[in-house]
């Protein structure tokens, strides 16, 4: 028995004294298997994983929504191209008209907001963390390293340009920074951040491996030098325009002007933004882009919006799949065979953009009745870019399998019932609907159209209107929007407009060639015409007679909100609160 | 000689002379004795009375050996009885050694006995309230209840089993002054009710769980069989909790199951009954009052639209004369059953002998969920089934070495319908659809909203869980080398596996339309089906496991000099957990545990105890992850003064104790993260697609950057109490007051630029909270000549305020801050009432720069600057957690008959009315039968009571729903919790049969709740993604005692 207490007394000695032995190395050491930042640049097929990132959010750039903007709409629904019904969110394009929207709204309401804040510093850092640490993987070749550095600095780049637009100036950053460092940074007066993103696209400019254009089909939605020739001459664009190239900004601002205005009017930035554009032009064209012209003046224009460059799209400089796209079918009208909810709808203050193809326009201010059975009557003979942007009453609806003629009417009286298939009015809510994007949509469910960021065709209309401005109406003002327009058989402009005039048909130029390309909101405020926004907002309502001859009768819909102080956006207050000496915009 | 005599592991009893001991043992001996007679006799061997007269002589004493006066002693069955003289002897006349002599005095338990040859000895009565004699469970350790000085209350596992819920969380509820908490659904094994300590120290509430074990090492107790349970402890303060050091700052419930006793075999057997029915469930409209209101939302929003509804179409809603088209469909009514039943059982058989102690059970648990069954092939409606089993066996290998084996697990299945159906009533309209047509499933008619019936008809989804605990522990003293030295180790292996898996299908809906199919101009209604009728698909599985390894080993001292008494503990542990739902789920997750402590009192009168961890993570740097946690406490039993006890007496004030509390405890969770220091880690997600084929091209985003000096959460606590007993124990009056301050809390930073980081999920041990209160228990009990009763109160209170959280703080507009208010305060509009006219919008500040109409939603200008923006908004209501929480219980016992009863309440909680119940006729398609209180132009007495905003179709302006006090609502409620009648019948006939004694029970759970919600339980989860409903529970219960 004694023996036994034995036992168990150094049974416990051992135990005790075995665990404390142990104690040091009992708890877990972290795991070495996850990534971190050394681990990651040890090999190129890692530190390419970074590059895929750097687009994470660009998505939210591209000309069309994705269902990460504007809930299920896209900006230009808060202009005048179009306009949104969808009640499905609180917090949509709605508000806007309404006036109640907040600085949570325009700035960090993910996806129902016009732009997340956070979003670009996230690229921003992603981007000098890869460019400041590429050097160190061992199994990439120089090239492809100075390739990436290009690329990075391009990417920061067009992040700093959407700031720009949209917030004026910005904090300077020029490196990753780490907590440890001094990171108090306040924001840069507007001048300097405009040079910042020049120097940027400079430096893009002239490495020697960023290429022209995007060398490999599997690597079409990077960006390449091209690119940067457009933002340059895009970024440039806005700082001639009125907006910034002022020393009495929008708003009173006090001793904070400079960061939302240049502090005084250069007229040659317009000189330097028309050599942006006509270099950007050239560079592009030696390179192999070029405005498309071989499918024909009414289909030309769709395959520079919509297809991909191995199908002939000779004009898209940037541009995606941003995988699975369902948001634009969102923008049909309700109750069509996809059950749209009408987000995104042009205007009657836009379908008036578009002129016949002999140049004149429909007189809308009074009822158009067409002949019997002739529903498409004020529309025949639009431009072919109104065929290819919009859907309409009577038109043929090709991109359906079976295809309609849309039905989108009221009967005049009980006795004429209203349109069939679901299409009539009550539920589409407007007489038109979007078809840009959606040519070709076969009612699959999911729908994936290419979504360009820069066409060439911006290039031409950036050189006319900063050759406008610099110098007033010129051949090569004339010749650069003709190029545009005779790619869908439109006729020549007309050569005797006076400066005045000519800014005007620039404008609605733009309108309709950019239409839904996300430029309409920002270039109305550029431009300094924010009451354009206010509207009124008009729609047609259609009214089938008796005898099968319909009448189009313009009315007003909406007035809509607009304030002095939205010409730029609020940084959200809860950046502004950290008062780190973030300085919200005037208004806010 | 003074000594400890521990008998078994839950019985210590005190004495202080030889002399005393002697008589204590020779009454524990007899008693044996006679309880082994007793039993030889229950089972039939001897049942044969003596018939001659006998005379019985005895002494009583109390639980100090002094002499009890005035005691009445009756022999049982007869109206013979004899009081007790001054020296406590009495003397009578029984009918033999087979007589029954009860004893009963004022303030002491009675006591039964048969007389066998027990004549001429002494008898001790244990005071009533006996409990300053209870063992207490303490950390890793037990101590007598009188020398405690930290903050424990126990419940008893007899408390526990009043409760007729499956899940064990729940009956602690109401019973425990200090412990908050909230059930949020009572799905059958989806359940468990959330319990915090002392309400929430730390910033978020997902961080202030408390640490649980169960029988010594860290388990869930939410599926355990109350029947299993001896007591829960739940330990509040620093003194207590210190030894968890950096695990403890959230307060820590020990549950410790039960052992066996020696003695003969006893079986026990109990079995329960029950019906469920919900608390309380919403009230839809019906299919016409539906129809008038979406009419009238639609008239509100464009009164010259066409008419959704003819009047002729109201009326036949209103007659049901054409119930497929115009159907009225009450949802709940049609899915659900009145009631749904449960059983539980339990067998456990327990006793043992001098070398060998065991308790073993066996339990099974049933329990139904309210769905009626539609469909054919497979249960749809919820269940939850368990066993559990658990053997505890003791062995006393030597007379100085103990040996623990201890078993326990469980196997549960669960069904439940796929997906949510409770969310699908909520978006049903009950005039779209007659759901179901000729046993045809029904797709809508009209309007928005669901099927709700169609998720039955669409899968199910079935859990199945497999627990296995093992604890082996080995206990040895080592008088030989220190008197009162001693040791021991455990060991411990935990095995859980859990498998899901979710079943779906097709199934066919049909549509209604009206066509002439037989020409005679008039058209009928045919159905016709869309979809075809699927067979189920093979199912989508996951799986689950947990694995955890404990290991513990101590040296524990206790001993007394006189009046000096010293315990000492020293203690190693170490944990290892497998297959954890925290990040790295591949790297096991690790603590270690140094432990000491310190005991000493005098006399039972001055008592000094000091605690202290020393606790390792591995969340916190390599050379830093060792944490000291400290605590002192004190305590002065006031009434062992002999000055006081002659000042005072101790008939008015029988026991007072002070105690005060002071130390530091740790906490080193911020949500799921591990390794908190660990730098720069880039982890897969974001990318891009890419190609004229486009690929999805993943990508590493930097995951966090790594904070090389976190460290652990310090929560300095303070505890001051006093526990009173008066009136000979009758009334007992505990107060204690607390006070946490906890730094460094783990947490994101929230001011740093984004320019700086885009990531900023790193722990930093940047957060301030402050967290006091006080618990008041209040207890009497009391007998009246034969019946016994008692009444006990306790009240919980505990608040917090945000000191420092790193806030983007508003300067402009400080009551946005949540720094300085309560940790999840609610901010809000203020609620103003509704506009009544456009005079009344038009002298109102503007809101939100829109064109309010009549009927909309008027809010507080707070800031004062005439409009009604973002910045008007300031923090409204409670938190949705309550800061109070109380119980009141009591009950009586009159001869075989006992009945209890508790209230509970909580209050100072709110309940965001969520989203889509707000939203009447909006995507969810559903109306609640509150509405009818909307605004509306023409109400007849000027829409003074009316209680929500007009209504609508267009939900594009959401400003009438914003979060304000008008949705934010009180949601306080007292709740009848239990009831509990029993009757004990312990008659002859039974004992032929071999039962020794059968009780039978009626109880109820929940059977009343007041509160203000009035539409939905005060508990639920807000209405917005409404849950399986609380449950009321009516239950039959037997026990049998063999």
């Amino acid at each position: 028995m004694k023996s036994m207490f034995r036992i168990i007394t150094y049974l416990f000695i051992f135990i005790s004294v075995g665990s404390f032995q142990s104690c040091r190395k009992y708890l877990e050491m972290p795991p070495q298997t996850s990534f971190n930042v050394d681990s990651v640049f040890s090999r190129y097929q890692n530190a390419e994983r970074l590059i895929f990132d750097l687009y994470q959010f660009q998505g939210r750039a591209l000309a069309t929504a994705l269902n990460s903007k504007m809930g299920l709409s896209s900006v230009a629904t808060i202009t005048d191209e179009a306009i949104c019904f969808t009640a499905q969110n609180g917090y949509t394009s709605n508000n806007v008209y309404a006036g109640s929207v907040n600085s949570t709204w325009f700035t960090v309401n993910g996806a129902n907001g016009e732009d997340v804040y956070d979003n670009h510093w996230r690229t921003i850092r992603k981007a000098f963390i890869l460019k400041e640490n590429i050097d160190r993987v061992p199994d990439a070749p120089e090239d492809v390293k100075r390739r990436i550095k290009g690329e990075c600095a391009a990417v920061i780049a067009l992040e700093y340009f959407e700031m720009f637009k949209r917030y004026g100036g910005v904090p300077i950053v020029r490196k990753s920074l780490s907590e440890a460092e001094e990171f108090i940074i306040p924001r840069a007066p507007l001048d300097s951040v405009y040079k910042y993103i020049l120097a940027l696209c400079d430096e893009a400019i002239a490495n020697p491996d960023f290429p022209a254009r995007v060398p490999d089909e599997k690597d079409f939605g990077r960006l390449s030098k091209a690119f940067v020739y457009g933002l340059k001459s895009r970024t440039m664009l806005y700082a001639a325009s009125p907006l910034f190239n002022t020393d009495k900004p929008y708003q009173e601002f006090g001793k904070n002007n400079n960061l939302i205005c240049f502090m005084r009017t250069d007229k040659n930035l317009w000189a330097q933004a028309a050599k942006a554009a006509s270099d950007a032009i050239t560079y592009c064209e030696q390179n192999g882009y070029g405005i498309v012209k071989t499918f024909g003046a009414a289909r030309n224009y769709k395959v520079a919006c919509e297809d991909l460059p191995r199908a002939g799209n000779t004009e898209v400089i940037y541009g995606t799949f941003q995988g699975i796209n369902q948001s634009k079918l969102y923008w049909l009208g309700r109750g069509t065979n996809v059950g749209g909810y009408a987000a995104t709808e042009p205007t009657q203050n836009h379908i008036e953009k578009y002129q016949n193809t002999d140049g004149t326009q429909v007189n809308w201010n009074t009822p158009i009745t067409t002949p019997v059975n002739d529903p498409t009557f004020p529309y025949k003979r639009l431009d072919p870019r109104f065929h290819l942007s919009v859907a309409y009453n009577g038109c043929l609806w090709v991109t359906t399998n079976p295809t309609y003629n849309l039905e989108i009417y009221d009967g005049v009286d009980a006795s004429v019932p209203n349109g069939r298939n679901g299409f009539n009015i009550a539920r589409t809510q407007f007489a038109y609907f979007t078809r840009k994007w959606l040519n070709g949509f076969e009612s699959s469910g999911v729908w994936t159209p290419m979504s360009p960021y820069m066409r060439l065709a911006e290039m031409y209309l950036n050189l006319a209107e900063a050759l406008n401005e610099a110098n007033g109406p010129s051949a090569q003002v004339f010749d650069a929007l003709d190029v545009i327009r005779s790619r869908s058989g439109m006729p020549l402009v007309d050569r005797t407009l006076n400066q005045a005039a000519l800014r005007a048909y620039i404008e609605r130029e733009r309108s309709v060639e950019l239409y839904l390309e996300n430029h309409r909101y920002f270039d109305v405020k550029r431009m300094l015409q924010g009451e354009v926004f206010k509207g009124p907002i008009y729609d047609v309502r259609v009214i089938r007679q008796k005898n099968a001859s319909y009448t189009y009768t313009k009315y007003k819909y909406h007035d809509r909100a607009w304030f002095t102080h939205w010409y730029l956006h609020p940084f959200p207050y809860n950046e502004v609160n950290k008062g780190y000496g973030l300085i919200q915009n005037p208004g806010w | 000689m003074r000594s400890i005599i521990s008998h078994g592991s839950f019985l210590i009893h005190f004495v202080t002379s030889a002399k005393r001991m002697v008589q204590v043992l020779l009454v524990l001996t007899s008693l044996y004795v006679g309880n082994i007679r007793a039993a030889i006799m229950s089972d039939g061997v001897s049942d044969v009375m003596t018939t001659g007269q006998l005379v019985f002589t005895g002494r009583l004493v109390n639980d100090k050996g002094e002499p009890l006066a005035g005691c009445t002693i009756t022999e049982k069955g007869t109206t013979n009885s004899v009081q007790s003289k001054s020296d406590g002897t009495f003397s009578i006349e029984v009918a033999g050694p087979a007589s029954v002599l009860q004893i009963s005095y004022i303030g002491y338990e009675s006591k039964d006995f048969v007389v066998g040859n027990l004549s001429g000895s002494t008898i001790s009565l244990a005071p009533l309230s006996s409990s300053l004699d209870q063992v207490v469970v303490v950390g890793y350790s037990s101590q007598k209840k009188a020398t405690v000085t930290g903050a424990i209350s126990t419940v008893k596992g007899s408390d526990l089993v009043k409760a007729p819920v499956p899940n064990l969380t729940a009956a602690v509820v109401g019973r425990v002054p200090g412990l908050l908490s909230v059930q949020r659904s009572g799905q059958p094994g989806n359940d468990e009710t959330t319990l915090r300590i002392r309400g929430i120290g730390t910033l978020d509430n997902g961080n202030a769980a408390p640490l649980v074990l169960v029988d010594g090492v860290e388990r869930p107790f939410s599926r355990i069989d109350p029947n299993e349970v001896e007591s829960i402890s739940v330990l509040k303060d620093a003194a207590s909790t210190a030894v968890y050091g950096i695990r403890g700052a959230n307060g820590v419930i020990l549950v410790t199951t039960l052992k066996g006793k020696e003695g003969p075999a006893k079986i026990n057997y109990t079995g329960n009954y029950a019906l469920q029915v919900p608390t309380r469930l919403p009230q839809f409209l019906n299919g016409y009052d539906f129809s008038v209101l979406q009419l009238e939302a639609q008239l509100n929003d464009n009164p010259t639209a066409t008419p959704m509804y003819t009047a002729a179409e109201l009326q036949k809603f209103k007659d049901g004369s054409d119930p497929l088209y115009y159907p009225s469909v009450d949802w709940l009514d049609l899915m659900m059953h009145k009631t749904a039943e449960q059983q539980q059982h339990n067998v456990n058989i327990s006793g043992g002998t001098s070398i060998a102690k065991y308790f073993v059970s066996l339990g099974y648990l049933d329990q139904q969920g309210l769905w009626k069954q539609f469909v054919k092939d497979y249960n749809n409606n919820d269940l939850y089934k368990k066993v559990n089993f658990r053997s505890n066996l003791d062995l006393d290998i030597s007379k100085s070495t103990k040996a623990t084996i201890q078993i326990g697990g469980f196997s549960a299945n669960r069904s439940s319908p796929g997906g949510s159906p409770f969310l699908d009533i909520l978006a049903a309209a009950t005039n779209g659809t007659p759901g179901l047509w000729e046993g045809k499933l029904m797709t809508l008619t009209r309007s928005n909203g669901r099927n709700a019936l169609g998720t039955f008809y669409d899968g199910f989804d079935r859990y199945s869980n497999n627990v296995l605990n093992l604890n082996v522990g080995l206990r040895q003293k080592f008088d030989f080398i220190l008197k009162g030295l001693s040791g021991r180790v455990m060991g411990a292996y935990d095995s859980e596996y859990g498998q899901s898996r979710s079943f779906s299908r097709s199934f066919a809906r049909y549509v209604a339309e009206m066509i002439d199919v037989n020409g005679d101009g008039v058209p009928d209604p045919i159905l016709r089906q869309s979809g075809e009728d699927g067979v189920l698909n093979d199912p989508t599985e996951s799986f689950g496991r947990s694995k955890r390894v404990y290991l513990e080993s101590a040296l524990e001292y206790n001993n007394t000099f006189g009046k000096h008494a010293v315990t000492g503990l020293m203690l190693y542990t170490q944990r290892k957990q497998f297959y954890h739902s925290l990040s790295y789920p591949g790297v096991a997750l690790g603590y270690q545990d140094l432990v000491t402590r310190f005991t000493y009192n005098y006399d039972q009168k001055y008592l000094v105890e000091f605690n202290m961890g020393r606790n390792g993570s591995e969340n916190f740097p390599v050379n830093n992850r060792f944490g000291w946690f400290p605590a002192v406490s004190g305590g002065w039993v006031v009434t062992n003064e002999p000055f006081v006890k002659k000042a005072i007496g101790e008939n008015f004030l029988s026991y007072l104790k002070l105690r005060a509390s002071y130390g530091v405890v740790g906490n080193d969770r911020m949500g799921s993260l591990r390794f908190m220091y660990f730098p720069g880690e880039y982890l897969s997600g974001g990318g891009a697609v890419f190609g004229e084929d486009p690929v999805s091209r993943s990508g590493l985003v930097e995951g966090k950057l790594g904070n090389p000096n976190v460290t652990w959460e310090k929560a300095l606590k303070q505890n001051y109490a006093a526990e009173f007993k008066f009136f000979n124990n009758r009334l007992n009056l505990n107060v204690d007051y607390f006070l946490e301050e906890r730094s460094n809390i783990l947490t994101a930073r929230r001011t740093v630029p984004i320019h700086v980081a885009a990531v900023l999920q790193d722990a930093y041990n940047i957060g301030r909270v402050e967290n006091g209160g006080y618990e008041i228990e209040l207890g009497w009990a009391d007998k009246i000549g034969s019946a016994s009763y008692w009444i006990n109160g306790n009240y919980s209170f505990a608040r917090n305020k945000i000191l420092y959280m790193d806030e983007a703080y508003n300067t402009s507009f400080p009551l946005l801050n949540q720094t300085g208010q309560r940790v999840g305060e609610v901010f809000g509009y203020k609620f103003m009432g509704f506009f009544n006219n456009q005079d009344d919008i038009v002298k109102w500040p503007r809101q939100f720069n829109m064109n309010q109409r009549p009927g909309d939603v008027k809010y507080a200008d707070i800031t004062g600057d005439g409009i009604v923006d973002v910045n008007d908004r300031s923090p409204i209501m409670n938190p949705s957690f309550p800061e109070i929480n109380y119980g009141f219980s009591g009950g009586f016992k009159i001869k075989d008959l006992d009945v209890s009863f508790l209230f509970q309440g909580a209050a100072n909680m709110s309940m965001s009315l969520g989203f889509n119940a707000l939203l009447p006729f909006s995507a969810y398609g559903s109306a609640m039968g509150f509405i009818k209180d909307r605004w509306y132009a023409g109400s007849p007495d000027n829409n003074a009571n009316a209680k929500i905003p007009r209504l609508t179709l267009n939900y594009a302006d959401m400003t009438n729903y914003y979060n304000s006090s008008l949705w934010i609502r009180d949601a306080s409620y007292l709740r009848l919790r239990n009831v509990q009648i029993a009757y004990n019948i312990k008659e002859n006939i039974l004992k032929r049969v071999g039962i020794n004694s059968m009780r039978l029970i009626v109880s109820g759970q929940n059977l009343f709740t007041w509160d203000t919600l009035k539409f939905i339980d005060p508990e639920n989860i807000a209405t917005g993604s409404m849950t399986y409903p609380q449950l009321k529970v009516f239950n039959f219960g037997l026990n049998l005692q063999f």
